[in-house]
């Protein structure tokens, strides 16, 4: 018996490829240049023999480890409140669902920058919320490493959101459903059976969100600041050594590219395999 | 009796209306109707994963259902277990751990869990898939682990619905003796839904008929096989089924046809089933014995087996069996006007 899979791999071994239409060649060389291009240029430019220099200076070193702390204490915030709004969003149904995640996912196309002002309005010392922070608790956000870390939560926790919520989705409920019916209460289904099943959105959701966090740049300096050894992440650091030392400015770009070919790698399974 | 149920609900525009089914016992119920008519729901309504607007649904006596006070229990506390359509095997779980997974439920450590789980593949014979995922399991073997799984609980009422529905021709009847089997050895009742009437018949100890949303029909095969009270179920079987006013030893049909009974006189609303074998076709009107002749034209042909299905519009639809021989020397074809003929003592009418 033939697999209807197997069956149509067989078929396209033998499929005679048409021709392409000339614009359709023009214009996707066009882009696929365009991309590829700067990447190019950028490790064409790289400094590769004083990289190691470059990169030992306690700046970068500093940068680069404000960097990781941020990016990574966002992506543990996003974690374990993401993962939760995924549920809801996903498995429940109540008045305004839609407008609630059309709201969390706004920060996606939103401008960082405005976000940063937003956040400033909400959690700046004058703020929304902010000033209760600072009456009550004495917590002072802006222009602190946790302000930092907040502004990077703020831009890459949709991306965590909306990658789980789309897990829960693919889970067919009728798993759960027949777990039910075999007695199992729902805090043993979701340990045995529902979160095994999204592990998979939660790795590619964590790891899109810290990508994110770790680039991110207009929310953080314009509700963080720029303060060197608390607040100036790689990429304001980049931007702002590009002025004065434009080959540690290369290098600190070079760092970013590699992570990001680490986080494509990881998740070559999910994007790289077009409609699995 | 071990299960009492009396249904009625209206949950995303589908209804069931006054469904009562009871099950005593070691036995099995089999609900049987075509697609959309509520099957699954009032499993899924038994099982707690639906609810109801009216109604009872008790196990072992235990209300388990009462809307009129609040009684709702939920699916892990009903001593039910069901094997749905799509079987639902856990994906990231090998066929021991899918089997074990309601033991572990309930608290039983894994490693025992596992070897009951075990022991229930053996009985199954599938102990050679203990290791496999459910995406390296065949069809057959796949219905085995479901059941399997859902076995081993003992819940007091099993739900299976369509049990047999993703395998193919040759397998079902081997599937069919082993869930015999399995049934007959358990302690406790089994509803079972499907929409083939052999699997039915097979299984049943009490037949269900639903359309609708209602309940059609309720009776044993046997009752069920000599008076089918609906179009449905005479088509399940393979009967023409006529309804009409009795009318001295015989039937008024709507189109005004008399039909001729076996003898005893008739009165009121009536059904008369006949066996289409029984049915014979001719090109010249016969002469002598059948009572019931009719002439009409040739609607469809249709091969069944090894013999043709001949529908024929004489007025009312009736079916008539012969052999590929037949068709032959009477030339059939689709509109040719033909003669029908039925002996009487082949007619069995029987009070609405």
């Amino acid at each position: 018996m033939i697999h209807s899979g197997a069956k149509s791999k067989i078929g396209n071994q033998n499929r005679v490829q048409p021709r392409l239409p000339i614009l359709v060649i023009v214009f996707s060389s066009l882009a696929g240049l365009f991309l590829i291009i700067p990447i190019l240029a950028l490790l064409q430019r790289a400094p590769w023999s004083e990289m190691t220099s470059l990169l030992s200076d306690s700046a970068a070193i500093e940068a680069l480890r404000l960097s990781l702390v941020c990016s990574l204490g966002a992506t543990f915030i996003a974690l374990i409140t993401g993962v939760p709004l995924a549920w809801v969003l996903a498995r429940t149904d109540f008045r305004g669902r839609r407008l609630l995640r059309a709201l969390v996912i706004l920060p996606l196309i939103l401008p960082p920058v405005a976000g940063g002002v937003a956040l400033l309005l909400a959690f700046g010392r004058r703020g929304l919320v902010g000033e209760y922070l600072s009456d009550w608790f004495g917590l002072q956000l802006p222009f602190t490493t946790l302000g930092a870390m907040l502004a990077a939560t703020f831009v890459a926790l949709p991306f965590l959101v909306i990658t789980v919520e789309a897990g829960f989705r693919s889970i067919d409920r009728s798993y759960e459903d027949a777990a039910r019916t075999l007695g199992a209460k729902p805090s043993f289904i979701f340990r045995r059976i529902t979160f095994p099943l999204l592990a998979p959105s939660i790795v590619a959701g964590a790891v899109l969100a810290w990508a994110r966090a770790l680039g991110e740049f207009g929310a953080t300096i314009t509700f963080a600041g720029s303060v060197a050894g608390r607040t100036q992440t790689l990429p304001l650091a980049v931007f702002f050594d590009l002025g004065f030392d434009p080959e540690r400015a290369i290098a600190l770009s070079v760092v970013l590219v590699i992570i990001s070919i680490g986080v494509l790698v990881s998740l070559r399974e999910r994007w790289l395999t077009p409609l699995r | 009796m071990i299960l009492d149920a009396r249904i009625s609900t209206n949950t995303n525009g589908f209804c069931l209306h006054e469904i009562v089914l009871v099950a005593e016992e070691n036995q099995t119920v089999v609900i049987i109707g075509p697609n959309g008519s509520g099957k699954t729901t009032v499993l899924r309504t038994i099982a707690g994963l639906n609810g109801i607007n009216s109604g009872l649904v008790t196990i072992d006596d235990v209300e388990m259902d009462n809307p009129t006070r609040s009684v709702w229990v939920a699916p892990e506390n009903r001593p039910v277990s069901m094997m749905g359509q799509s079987l639902d095997l856990f994906p990231h779980l090998s066929a021991t751990d899918n089997v074990a997974f309601g033991l572990e439920a309930s608290g039983v450590k894994r490693q025992r869990a596992r070897e009951r789980a075990n022991e229930m593949l053996r009985k199954l014979e599938i102990v050679n898939t203990a290791h496999r995922r459910p995406h390296q399991l065949s069809g057959g073997e796949s219905q085995r682990v479901a059941l399997a799984r859902a076995l081993i609980t003992e819940p007091r009422v099993l739900l299976l619905d369509e049990p047999f529905s993703s395998l193919d021709a040759t397998n079902r009847p081997i599937m069919r003796k082993m869930l015999r089997e399995a049934l007959a050895s358990r302690v406790g009742s089994s509803v079972l839904v499907t929409h083939d009437p052999v699997e039915a018949l097979a299984l049943g100890d009490l037949l269900v008929v639903m359309d609708q949303g209602r309940v059609t029909q309720t009776g044993t095969p046997d009752e069920i096989r000599s008076h089918p009270k609906t179009r449905y179920a005479a088509d399940l079987l393979g009967l023409n089924f006529l309804s009409g006013t009795g009318e001295g030893d015989g039937l008024r049909l709507a189109d005004g046809t008399h039909l001729f009974g076996p003898g005893e006189p008739v009165t009121g609303e009536a059904y008369a089933i006949i066996r289409p074998s029984a049915v014979a076709l001719h090109r010249e009107r016969p002469e002598g014995s059948p009572r019931n002749i009719w002439s009409g034209v040739v609607a469809n042909i249709e091969p069944l087996g090894n013999h043709i299905r001949v529908e024929v519009d004489a007025g009312f639809s009736i079916m008539a069996d012969v052999t590929i021989s037949a068709i032959t020397a009477l030339a059939i074809a689709p509109s040719t006007p033909i003669f029908v003929s039925v002996k009487a003592t082949e007619v069995t009418i029987y009070p609405r």
